[in-house]
């Protein structure tokens, strides 16, 4: 064999290991690109998860007149008038100013107040009353849980907060009256709706007590589950409102 | 007979030498290169989970109260934190904190390697931190006296 062949073999053999090791660095590359990224996802995942268990139990200490001061933060969506609040930002409005009187009740009972008179038949449910007397508890939710998921809508996440009543094997949802539902996303209803994959749901149960008069006066307790939910959609509240 | 052409074991190699060599350096370099970069991550996942443990205690009862914080931040907290290698700041905010300035509000428990550390922007800015923000009813001082009001934790892991 001449000089130059052996040569020629010789620097075969080192491109040949040479590619080797190119492809162990590539696969080393792409294994160290992904890596972590699950575990991030799980614990992101698990924040969220845990910062809506934390905002039900939240609303049960939270006075309702302290969210007398929550505003639309022109944010048009939230107000009473979208339309009046688009043309003129001082107009903005949520109504939260009328929870001004509401001192030493949480939002928790406010809502149960609210719900105390759910009619399955009627359709009654989350309407701002108890019977012909007013109980905001719609009102305290919306705006206790604009304040809590700021950060979510903020970040572009949309949410939701919805109440189902037990019965039997079955869930209702209970209606939530007027225009604007516990959510900054106008075009969901439930959190039974189908929003991506990446929808986070949590369930809790809510227990409301209802008395008729009646000698001895009888109370029953009716099961009713509180539902939250958030998923990004990728807009934030003040760009989708505008 | 002589063999013609033959330098030598080692010398008909020559030509291969530099890429064989050439191969492992950038073998071992980044050998070296993921070896810090796992490390780095699971610091950084590790880091996360710990402050995922402390905020599971700190936001226990959904109410968190500047003055009767002491027993869950010695008897729970400090643990926690030390078995998992990490210093942390719990900052509570109430209903008057100004949302928009960071690391603001009353800090109410931490572990810090200095003794009677002030937990700022500025002591925080050199280290790798993880936070969590949580919502929590909290003691709000009002025109009318004190209420419980909308506030917020933050849960603010580092290491050395």
């Amino acid at each position: 064999m001449s000089n130059a062949l052996r040569a020629q073999a010789s620097l075969f053999d080192g491109i040949a290991f040479l590619t080797l090791v190119m492809t162990s660095i590539a696969v080393i590359f792409v294994s160290l690109s992904g890596y972590g990224a699950m575990q991030n996802t799980i614990i992101n995942r698990a924040h969220i998860t845990n910062y809506l268990q934390n905002s039900f139990k939240t609303i049960y200490y939270v006075d309702a007149s302290t969210l007398s001061a929550v505003t639309c933060n022109d944010e048009p969506y939230y107000c009473d008038s979208e339309s009046a609040c688009r043309a003129n930002t001082n107009d903005c409005t949520m109504g939260c100013d009328k929870l001004t009187t509401w001192t030493g009740i949480s939002v928790a009972e406010l809502i149960k107040r609210d719900m105390r008179d759910y009619n399955q038949t009627t359709g009654t449910g989350l309407d701002d009353k108890f019977g012909l007397a007013s109980a905001p508890g719609k009102l305290a939710a919306r705006c206790a849980f604009k304040e809590i998921f700021q950060p979510f809508s903020t970040a572009g996440y949309s949410y939701m907060v919805d109440f189902k009543k037990i019965s039997g094997q079955n869930a209702v949802q209970v209606p939530q009256l007027g225009t604007k539902m516990i959510t900054n996303n106008k075009d969901v209803t439930s959190c039974d709706q189908t929003l991506g994959k990446e929808k986070l749901v949590v369930n809790a149960p809510f227990k409301v007590f209802k008395c008729i008069n009646a000698t001895p006066p009888q109370c029953e307790g009716q099961d009713f589950i509180m539902t939250a939910c958030v998923w990004p959609t990728r807009v934030t509240a003040t760009a989708a409102a505008s | 007979m002589a063999r013609r052409g033959f330098i030598g074991p080692i010398g008909d190699d020559i030509p291969s030498i530099f890429p064989i060599i050439a191969g492992i350096v950038l073998f071992i370099a980044t050998l070296i290169y993921a070896n810090n970069e796992f490390s780095s991550k699971n610091d950084a996942i590790n880091l996360r989970k710990a402050g995922l443990d402390l905020s599971y205690i700190v936001v226990e009862k959904g109410y968190v109260n500047q003055y009767g914080f002491g027993n869950t931040c010695n008897d729970l907290l400090k643990p926690s934190a030390t078995k998992n290698g990490v210093y942390f700041a719990v900052m509570l905010r109430d209903c008057t904190t100004d949302p928009s300035e960071s690391f603001a509000g009353t800090e109410i428990c931490s572990l810090t390697q200095e003794t009677n550390a002030e937990i700022n922007s500025t002591y925080l800015t050199e280290k790798q931190t993880s936070i969590f923000n949580y919502p929590v009813a909290t003691d709000c001082v009002t025109p009318d006296g004190t209420k419980e009001g909308l506030g917020s934790v933050s849960i603010i892991t580092w290491y050395k």
